[in-house]
């Protein structure tokens, strides 16, 4: 009976460390990590040469990228609870990008940012898992993701852009265009431009594009509805389709070949003024339609 | 291998390797999963064909478990360079794994709860951040006996080891694509093997494959 009261007060205090203990293992987060919800605010700006190189890395999230008539670099956004900015810049080159607060958590690092550069910068960007939407560029724009969608518009100059999964998205673009996509489609509108596109299972569409040069694909179909006056394409597709509408009063000439696939195409015969395809599938159909 | 009469002893021509076949094995290759013969046949196939070489190595650095262009602990280090903190946090952590376990003494059932709980909380904060001014355990070891590619060895971070993933796991559907098309090819080109066009094809092909591994080596610079 002498001993019943000691252990009462023994008790709390054996489960108060264990409930402290157990409290610690749930809540990890007040020892170092961020809390999920932890967003920061990014804003800042570099003053560069008009022709600077610049050069942007989001592993996710969105990038806009716009040009403007200022001699700097601006970027503004919001960075996601793993993520923080590194990079630094100089008159002729800025280099900027997200990367992940803690090494060991797997999840990419995440923002949203928007970033203005001198129209005639040149431009480098890549992330692995995000959006890109980049325009205005005037000399130089390499592109590059993973996952995610890529649209690029109004762009001069040399434009690079490669995709594993994203989509591609060109829209009035001229000068040297190179797209290298895989699953994903590339579709290109108002493309004038000494283009090489290829892709492995995504199909391409070029819509009232001028474009010289090659197209090339394994799985997937190519859509064309003109081809630079005088110019030379060469359209190839292992598996896929190759359609060609095109207008009567200005046909190019035509060499077409399918292995395995059926040719169809009118008697119309071509001008070279009006360029020459050349269209060749290994067991895909091509086939020559006049547009309505 | 070649017997007396300088012929290659039938074992060896089953495991001679044409550059045709390369491309169907070059996975398995890079990932080990080939029997030695195989592997084998395969080297001195690369040692007498550049073409092949560059093949081999461009698929080697695609499916290698840190950055491209790391080829040694060296380069690692200069891709991914660790500060003096995040350094210091690996060797703790070193240390603890070698840290021999002592046996828990027996001190009735409160002690062995706490101990239990605490060492839970240790386990699990430890996989939820990287040990930030813990102690060093005790070790029989000092910190200068640990050999510096322990340090070296270390993977890419973990958001750059899932990019590495995600690009993997997204252009191996269209590399399973390039495989049957590649098949194909070849046995077209058995059929009709003066056929240009088909070996235009098989050109474009091994562009577009050399194209693809390179996009995903970009993931790693």
């Amino acid at each position: 009976m002498i001993a019943m009261p000691r252990r009462r007060e023994r008790r709390p205090r054996r489960w108060l460390i264990v409930g402290a203990l157990l409290a610690v293992v749930h809540q990890p987060p007040a020892l170092g990590a961020q809390p999920a919800s932890a967003t920061s605010m990014a804003n800042r700006g570099w003053r560069v040469h008009g022709e600077a190189t610049v050069r942007v890395y989001l592993p996710a999230g969105r990038l806009t990228v716009e040009t403007w008539d200022r001699d700097s670099v601006h970027l503004a956004g919001t960075l996601g609870p793993n993520a923080m900015l590194f990079g630094n810049g100089a008159p002729p080159h800025v280099k900027v990008g997200v990367e992940a607060r803690s090494r060991v958590d797997s999840t990419l690092p995440q923002a949203w940012l928007v970033v203005q550069v001198p129209r005639r910068a040149r431009l480098w960007v890549k992330a692995i898992d995000a959006e890109l939407d980049l325009a205005g560029t005037q000399v130089e724009l390499e592109a590059y993701t993973v996952r995610g969608a890529i649209r690029v518009r109004d762009v001069r100059g040399s434009t690079t852009i490669e995709s594993i999964d994203a989509p591609v998205r060109l829209a009035d673009a001229s000068g040297d265009v190179r797209v290298r996509g895989s699953r994903a489609t590339v579709e290109c509108t108002r493309v004038h431009a000494l283009a090489t596109i290829s892709t492995v299972s995504g199909a391409v569409v070029l819509r009232s594009s001028q474009v010289e040069g090659r197209v090339e694909t394994v799985g997937g179909a190519i859509t064309l509805d003109a081809v630079r006056p005088g110019g030379s394409l060469s359209l190839q597709s292992h598996a896929g389709d190759i359609t060609l509408s095109l207008s009567t009063a200005a046909r190019p000439v035509l060499q077409l070949w399918s292995r395995g696939g059926a040719v169809r195409q009118g008697q119309q015969q071509g001008d070279v003024r009006y360029g020459t395809i050349e269209a060749r599938s290994f067991r895909g159909n091509v086939t020559v339609r006049t547009p309505y | 291998m070649t017997d007396r009469s300088g012929a290659a002893a039938p074992r060896e021509l089953e495991m001679m390797v044409h550059c045709a076949d390369l491309e169907a094995q070059l996975t398995a290759y890079g990932q080990g999963t080939l029997s030695d013969a195989q592997s084998r046949a395969i080297e001195r196939h690369v040692a007498a064909c550049r073409a092949c070489e560059r093949r081999v190595d461009a698929a080697l650095a695609a499916i290698a478990p840190f950055p491209m262009g790391a080829k040694s602990g060296e380069g690692l280090v200069a891709a991914h360079p660790l500060s003096r903190s995040e350094q210091a946090a690996m060797r703790r952590n070193i240390l603890a794994r070698i840290t021999p376990r002592r046996s828990l003494p027996r001190r009735g059932p409160t002690v062995a709860l706490v101990a239990l709980a605490a060492s839970l909380a240790i386990v699990v904060v430890r996989r939820a951040s990287p040990p930030r001014g813990a102690s060093v355990p005790e070790t029989a070891l000092a910190e200068g006996d640990i050999d510096s590619s322990m340090l070296t060895a270390s993977v890419p971070s973990a958001p750059m080891a899932a990019a590495e993933r995600l690009a993997r796991a997204y252009a191996a559907p269209e590399f399973e694509a390039l495989d049957r098309a590649t098949r194909e090819l070849s046995e077209a080109m058995r059929a009709a093997p003066h056929d240009a066009a088909l070996r235009t094809f098989r050109v474009t092909l091994d562009e577009r494959r050399r194209e693809l591994t390179a996009r995903i080596a970009r993931v790693g610079e």
